[in-house]
Order: structure tokens, then C-alpha cells, then sequence
């Protein structure tokens, strides 16, 4: 008897779990993307400090700033998109009454808004020491 | 609504950041005012590749004049200059010394650092890259095609640096024995605290995003300012002799700064340092302040160190 009552419950616990989980990775898709855009765009800078030297100053620092500020917008857009693209899977799956995955989108998007704003948090925490 | 403004906040900042950086880094040159022909001394133009990235810097070299007339290059100072300046700066007096130099027997080759004066455009970096052309430098004197042929390879190396100069100049000779005796003249221990007053007040910004500033010269110029710390480097100098001058009334890089530099450097078994604090001098100002004291004092200093002319030997 004990082994019929224990099986459904590890059943119904993986199921949450895998729900959760597909719900988390749907919420963190736009800090992904985020971070991939973002790095692209250093490397690309890094790049073209290291290839376009010989071309001189000005041709690289135009094409890093180029590339970084390019990135910033680019990395916006699909931030955005992204965001939205998921706030839309997280009602879809409230609609269907999967609530357990939305409710990880949610929660996840709460997480990723707090981590895209750390820059911003750290910097006005940081201490600084300027000479007077 | 809390994810639309974390993006805005942060896209925003970082935006402001990086448009800072940018004005940060670079500046047109100033043009050099005179030579030292207008002194009566004769000189060549040099051109060299700073070390490791090649860019090309351009200087002069002025052979050094014995109490008989004769040039000679035994001993050189290498003179480096400060912050938006060039190897002239009138302000704080840079060809003056290096013509005061020449007459005390010294040849000294004079530069303008990457993205300034003459030499090839770059960002200005505090430091984190101007040390390799005053390594260039060396390696020029050491390797180079010398103007001078006839006078011989010069014996020694010692340099005498103002400002970013001073501090450059200890960034080098942490790391090149061959710069066997240093003057710097109101260097910054650390550079990380006069950023963090200068940024706001260059970019009109709260305090808060130098910090993002500073992250955002190293995305795009690759220039990490909090290695621009010639305060960690001072006790690799020793047992090489470094005299450290600052003017008591500097507000721009306090004196402080000095008195950090003195005790990095005084940590080494074997240092040999001192220090000169010049009342009432403001930032760089100490030759001027002086004058024919501050030449003598640097110059006796350097004939300590470096010896006495052996070209006639």
C-alpha cells in the first residue's frame, strides 16, 4: 500500500519540477539574450581595436564605438522583444491553466529585471574615494 | 513596469557612460611652441615605436653640452611630459628643463606621448598605455638608429617626468632596469581618485557613473584604469634612486599622493628615495616655483646617481 501511495506523488513532484523549470528558462531568455548581444558587441570592439590598429586611431575607435553602441541598441531591441515574447508564452500557459509555468516565467522576469538593474545598483553603492 | 524601467535605467546609464568615455579619452593635440634651437642648442628630430604596440611616437634628442662646448650623450634624462600636453609645455616649464638639462651635460631626448603633440593619434589611457612609450624610448636609445654617431651610445638612463609624466614614468621604470635613476614631479600614486573627481566634473554627471565610465573605457579602448597604480610598482624601482617632488599647494593631485608613492618606495631593503615637498607650488608648478633651485637640486640628484660624464674618459 505505502509503495502505490509514494510512486504518484515522486510523479506529480517531477512534473512541477520540469514545469517550473520550463516556465524559468522561458522568464530568462531576455537576460540571455542580453548578455550574448552584449558580449558580442566587447568582442567585436576588442576586435577591432586589435585588427583595424594598424589603420589607425581614429579608424578604430570609430568602429568600437560603433560596435558598442550598436550592440547597446541592438541588445535593447531584443531585450525588449524578447520580454514581451515571453510575458505572451507566460499568459498563453495561464490561459491553459498551466499556472506553474507561468508563474516561473513571472518570478523569472522579476529575477531578471533585478539583475539588469545591478550595473545600476552597484554603481550607486559602490564607494569612491575622490581626491578633494 | 518594473522591467520596463530596470532597461531604461540601465540602457540609459550606460549610454551616458559610454558618450563620457568617448570625450574622456580623446582631445585634439596642442601644438609644440619652439625648440631648443631658440636656445642655441642643436638637436634632431626622432621618430620611434613605442614597445609592444608600435604606435609611433615623435620626439627630438638634444646632445648634451660640457663646460668646453663638446656635446656628448653619455648620460641621458629622458623627459616626459604631462596630461594634453606636449614635449614644449610652457605651463609647467618642460622645454625649459630640458634645454637646463642639456647645459648641465645631459642629453636628453623629449617626446610627445601617443595621442598627443606630434606622435600618432591614441586615447589618452593615464598611464595604462603611455608606459610603453617611454619604453619605446629606451629601446630607441639602447637600439636605435642614433642621430649621434659620432658622440657614441649614451652610458646611462635616468628620466625626469611632470604629471601623468611622473607617474608614467614610475609605471616604466618598475619594469625597465635600464632607467637607472627616476625624477617625478607631481605623480599620482593611484589614478583611480582623481578620476573619480575629475569625470563628474568633465562630463557634468552625477558621481555615480564613473564607475560605468571606467567599465566603459575598457569595452571600447581597452584601457584599464585600475591598473594605473604607479604606487605598486615603487618598490621594484629600488635599489635605483627616485626623488619624488610635489608642490605643497597642489589641490589637483594633493600631495598625499607623494607622500604614498615615498612609503611604497621606502618598503624595499635597499631603497634609496627622497622626497621634496616645494611650499607654495600648485600642480606641476615646482619648476616654476623654484627655478634655478629646483635645476640644481634635480640635477645634483642625477649626478649622484647616474655619475659624472665619462665621455672625454
Amino acid at each position: 500500500m505505502q509503495t502505490d501511495s509514494t510512486a504518484p506523488t515522486n510523479s506529480v513532484s517531477t512534473t512541477e519540477k520540469s514545469a517550473i523549470a520550463r516556465g524559468v528558462l522561458a522568464g530568462a531568455i531576455p537576460l540571455f539574450a542580453l548578455i550574448v548581444v552584449i558580449l558580442l558587441a566587447i568582442v567585436v570592439a576588442a576586435l577591432a581595436r586589435a585588427l583595424a590598429a594598424p589603420a589607425g586611431f581614429f579608424i578604430w575607435r570609430r568602429i568600437a564605438e560603433g560596435a558598442i553602441m550598436l550592440g547597446l541598441v541592438v541588445a535593447a531591441m531584443v531585450y525588449g522583444v524578447a520580454t514581451v515574447r515571453a510575458l505572451r508564452q507566460a499568459a498563453a500557459w495561464q490561459r491553459a491553466g498551466l499556472t506553474r509555468q507561468s508563474a516561473g516565467v513571472y518570478w523569472t522576469l522579476f529575477v531578471v529585471a533585478v539583475v539588469t538593474l545591478a550595473p545600476l545598483i552597484l554603481a550607486l553603492t559602490l564607494p569612491q574615494h575622490p581626491t578633494l | 513596469m518594473l522591467l520596463i524601467i530596470s532597461a531604461l535605467a540601465t540602457f540609459s546609464y550606460a549610454g551616458v557612460a559610454i558618450y563620457i568615455a568617448a570625450r574622456l579619452v580623446y582631445r585634439a593635440p596642442i601644438p609644440l611652441v619652439g625648440n631648443p634651437g631658440q636656445f642655441g642648442l642643436r638637436y634632431t628630430d626622432i621618430t620611434f615605436h613605442a614597445r609592444g604596440d608600435r604606435v609611433q611616437i615623435k620626439g627630438w634628442i638634444i646632445p648634451g653640452v660640457l663646460p668646453n662646448g663638446n656635446l656628448t650623450d653619455d648620460r641621458i634624462l629622458i623627459v616626459v611630459h604631462g596630461t594634453w600636453q606636449n614635449r614644449t609645455d610652457p605651463a609647467a616649464g618642460v622645454l625649459a628643463l630640458s634645454v637646463a638639462f642639456a647645459r648641465h651635460g645631459f642629453a636628453v631626448p623629449a617626446f610627445d606621448m601617443r595621442g598627443m603633440g606630434e606622435s600618432q593619434p591614441a586615447p589618452l589611457s593615464m598611464g595604462y598605455f603611455e608606459q610603453r612609450d617611454v619604453l619605446g624610448a629606451v629601446d630607441f636609445i639602447q637600439r636605435g638608429g642614433w642621430p649621434y654617431p659620432a658622440l657614441g651610445r649614451p652610458r646611462v638612463i635616468g628620466g625626469w617626468g611632470v604629471s601623468l609624466g611622473g607617474a608614467t614614468l614610475l609605471l616604466a621604470a618598475a619594469q625597465e632596469p635600464a632607467i637607472r635613476a627616476v625624477v617625478s614631479d607631481s605623480a599620482y600614486a593611484d589614478v583611480i581618485p582623481i578620476l573619480e573627481r575629475q569625470i563628474p566634473s568633465l562630463g557634468g554627471i552625477p558621481p555615480f557613473f564613473t564607475s560605468g565610465v571606467l567599465v566603459a573605457a575598457q569595452a571600447l579602448y581597452g584601457i584599464n584604469f585600475y591598473a594605473v597604480r604607479p604606487v605598486d610598482g615603487m618598490a621594484r624601482i629600488a635599489p635605483r634612486p627616485i626623488l619624488l617632488i610635489h608642490g605643497a599647494a597642489d589641490t589637483f593631485v594633493p600631495p598625499s599622493n607623494m607622500s604614498e608613492l615615498y612609503a611604497a618606495a621606502s618598503a624595499a631593503p635597499s631603497a634609496h628615495v627622497q622626497m621634496w615637498l616645494v611650499p607654495g607650488a600648485t600642480h606641476a608648478q615646482s619648476f616654476h616655483t623654484e627655478g634655478a633651485v629646483y635645476v640644481q637640486r634635480v640635477v645634483a640628484f642625477f649626478v649622484a646617481a647616474l655619475g659624472p660624464d665619462q665621455s672625454a674618459a
